[in-house]
Order: structure tokens, then sequence, then C-alpha cells
């Protein structure tokens, strides 16, 4: 299931010391949905050990032809290394290859950084909701299609047709919100 | 306490900056690289959040906004109008951290690291008119909330620490004051912040237990 639940330790003996409340939890929720957001924005992941969104595929294809050009300049090969930086020019505009094919429909659409944001949808989904013990974050009301959206980036279920996983919240096994996350709240 | 940027290193093929951090008396060395560790992505993290809004990662707020010609270029080329130092992303891509004996190094490696010198300007020989530090030199302070949270992971360590670990209820028992109790962990937690030393009180399992009773008056 597209979520994760997010336990702020203590909370037991903090609630008995009536130090916690729903204004508590309310204010805990918003500042983590902050923190995992501007996150996305800048093309960092929220999730540790996860780094920097890897490029859409239009740029990963352009890096390939950076690559050759980079080597043909190293060994010399001028007339090379201008073939390759023109072919890495002409991959980062293919219009068949991500964001470039969507570009019709979403022409704001940007190629850097890599914010995981089209129409806005799922970003705008990702919520969190107060429960004993602590808060929950994730996709707590959101639509099949968008779940559907969501897990192909943050599950990377669509790798074998070359989209990498994109980790947005820290569902998988022993995952762990990023230090910055963590230690902010 | 903290740490602080004790150095700045540049050569045609890496940039970097030495961060020493303050470690207190009685860390194991796995505990000193558990800081490292930490104290390292938490920088790199910010770094990257700080640039990625167009800001500088240390006091001095927003840099200066792109060209009109350079920002027309980039947005043509799908790279948005912000001054946040990614076209490809390959130089904060290339952005790590690495453990050294003293704390950690920031570093640009690789083919990367002339462009980031560019920016940086360690090497004095920039070309950038307006060139956006993101890397610390020697005297830099951080901006934003970064300082508080090395020295969290600091604190963390030493609530681990053996001397701490010998701390009981009937220690904590005689408490009744909010004085007595910014006192006694004060000596507990020797260089650390008050703040933060409280902070790892709350997030230890076996210290929330043992500090229970007084958690009305943290």
């Amino acid at each position: 299931m597209a979520r994760v639940t997010f336990k702020f330790k203590g909370l037991d003996a903090m609630t008995k010391a009536k130090i916690v409340n729903r204004k508590f939890q309310k204010k805990l929720g918003d500042r983590v949905l902050k923190l995992i957001k501007t996150s996305i924005a800048v093309g960092k992941s929220p999730v540790k050990g996860q780094g920097r969104y890897k490029a859409y595929r239009a740029d990963r294809q352009a890096a390939v032809s950076r690559g050759i050009a980079s080597k043909a300049n190293k060994a010399g090969d001028k007339g090379s290394a201008k073939k390759a930086r023109a072919a890495a020019n002409a991959a980062a505009k293919q219009k068949n290859l991500y964001p470039n094919s969507v570009l019709d429909k979403f022409p704001r659409k940007q190629r850097r950084p890599v914010n995981l944001e089209l129409s806005g949808a799922m970003i705008k989904a990702i919520t969190f909701k107060g429960l004993k013990g602590g808060i929950k974050v994730g996709l707590i009301r959101a639509s099949k299609k968008i779940k559907a959206i969501f897990e192909s980036h943050n599950e990377g279920t669509n790798e074998s047709r070359g989209v990498p996983r994109r980790a947005i919240l820290p569902t998988a096994a022993g995952e762990k919100f990023n230090a910055s996350i963590t230690r902010s709240v | 306490m903290g740490f602080e940027v004790k150095s700045t290193n540049v050569s045609g093929s890496e940039i970097s900056s030495e961060i020493t951090i303050d470690f207190p008396d009685g860390l194991t060395v796995s505990q000193k690289n558990k800081i490292r560790d930490e104290a390292g992505e938490l920088l790199v993290d910010h770094i990257l959040g700080r640039v990625g809004t167009s800001k500088s990662p240390f006091k001095g707020g927003a840099w200066p906004a792109l060209t009109e010609l350079y920002k027309k270029f980039k947005q043509k080329e799908g790279r948005g109008g912000k001054a946040n130092l990614e076209f490809t992303g390959d130089m904060l891509d290339a952005l790590k951290f690495k453990r050294t004996p003293a704390g950690v190094r920031l570093e640009i490696k690789g083919k990367e690291a002339p462009k980031a010198d560019g920016h940086n300007n360690f090497s004095g020989q920039s070309k950038i008119k307006n060139t956006r530090q993101f890397l610390p030199k020697e005297g830099d302070k951080f901006s934003g909330s970064v300082k508080r949270d090395v020295d969290s992971v600091i604190a963390d360590q030493v609530a681990k620490s053996s001397s701490v670990s010998k701390i009981t209820k009937s220690d904590v028992s005689g408490i009744s004051t909010k004085r007595e109790l910014n006192s006694f962990i004060r000596d507990q937690f020797a260089g650390v912040e008050l703040a933060q030393a409280k902070d790892a009180i709350l997030f230890d399992d076996d210290l929330r237990t043992i500090f229970g009773g007084v958690l009305g008056l943290f």
C-alpha cells in the first residue's frame, strides 16, 4: 500500500506529560510535509541514501553522448568529440523521450530539476494524519491512478521499462527519511 | 562545539572543503564515524537544498538572479529560470562527502571540479562574473538549522557513551526544578548544547524511561 507510517518517538511519555496534543501533531505533520515537498521540488529524495533523483530519460541519453565526447576530447579526437556533443544536444531534445514526449500537453514541464511534477496531482496528494503514538504520512486519500503513479516512482515498478526508482517516502523495509528531515523533526 | 571549516583545496580534478568536527571526549571510533557520516549527509543535504532554491548555504541570503539573456536560454533548454546551478545536473550529482580523521571533507572530483571552481572560485581564477559559492571556505558560517542538527547528531552519540549510560533513575529522582534538571544534563553531557542534549534524551528509549518522571520539566 502506498503509505508510510512515521512515528515520532517518545510520544507516549510526552503525551502523559501533556506536551503532545492534536496541535502538536498538526505542527509536526505540517513540518514533515513541507520538508518532504521542498526536498522533492529541488530534485532530492527525502529518503536516506537515495541522494538526488536520476535524470529524466532524454537527459540520461544525452549524458551517454556527453561521456563519449569527454573521452574523445581526452584522446585528442576533436572531430568525434564534436559529433558526440551534437548527438548529446539532439538526444536531449528527442521527441519520444521523457519529458519531451509530454511537452505538447504540459509545455511548462522542465528537464531540470527532476521534481516528479507534471500536473502536480501526485505531490498534492501526499498528506498526513494524526494517530496514537505518532503521525502517518503518505497517500491517505488518493485515487488508484495517483497511487499507481506514486508507486511507479517510489517503488520503481517501471524499472524494467527504463523508469528508475525515485524514492519519495521510506516505504521499503529498513528505510528512513534522510538526516535533514529526521533531525528537523 | 560543533564543526568548522578548516581549509579548502582546489586542483584540476578536485575541489574540496575540510570540515573539522569537535568530538567530545569519551566517544568510541564507531561513534565518531556515525557522527561523521550523519554530519556529512546533513551538510550535503543542506547545500543541495539551499542551492535548489537559489540561496547561499551560508549567511548571506539569496544569490543574484540570472541575467535575462542566460535565463531565456536556460528556460528554452528546459532547465527553468532559477539561479540554482543546475543545467545538466552533473556538477551537483558529483557533490559528496568523505570521512577524514578530523571530521569530513565535502568534495567534487573529476571533470565537474573545474566547473565547481568556476562557481566557488577557490582558485581565484574563475571567469564567472557573479560567482555563487556553494562549498564552504574558512570562516564561512552555515545558515539555517544545520549547526543545530549537527550538534544534535553529536548529542545522540554522547547519549550512548559509557558515562551517560551509567545514569540511573535514582540519579534523577531528586530533581524537582527545571534549573536542577538543566544543571544535571549539562554535567552529564559535557561539550553538548543543552537543547540538543535534551533532544538526545527524548530520542533514546532507555534515557527517556530514566528521565520519565521529570519529562514535565523539559
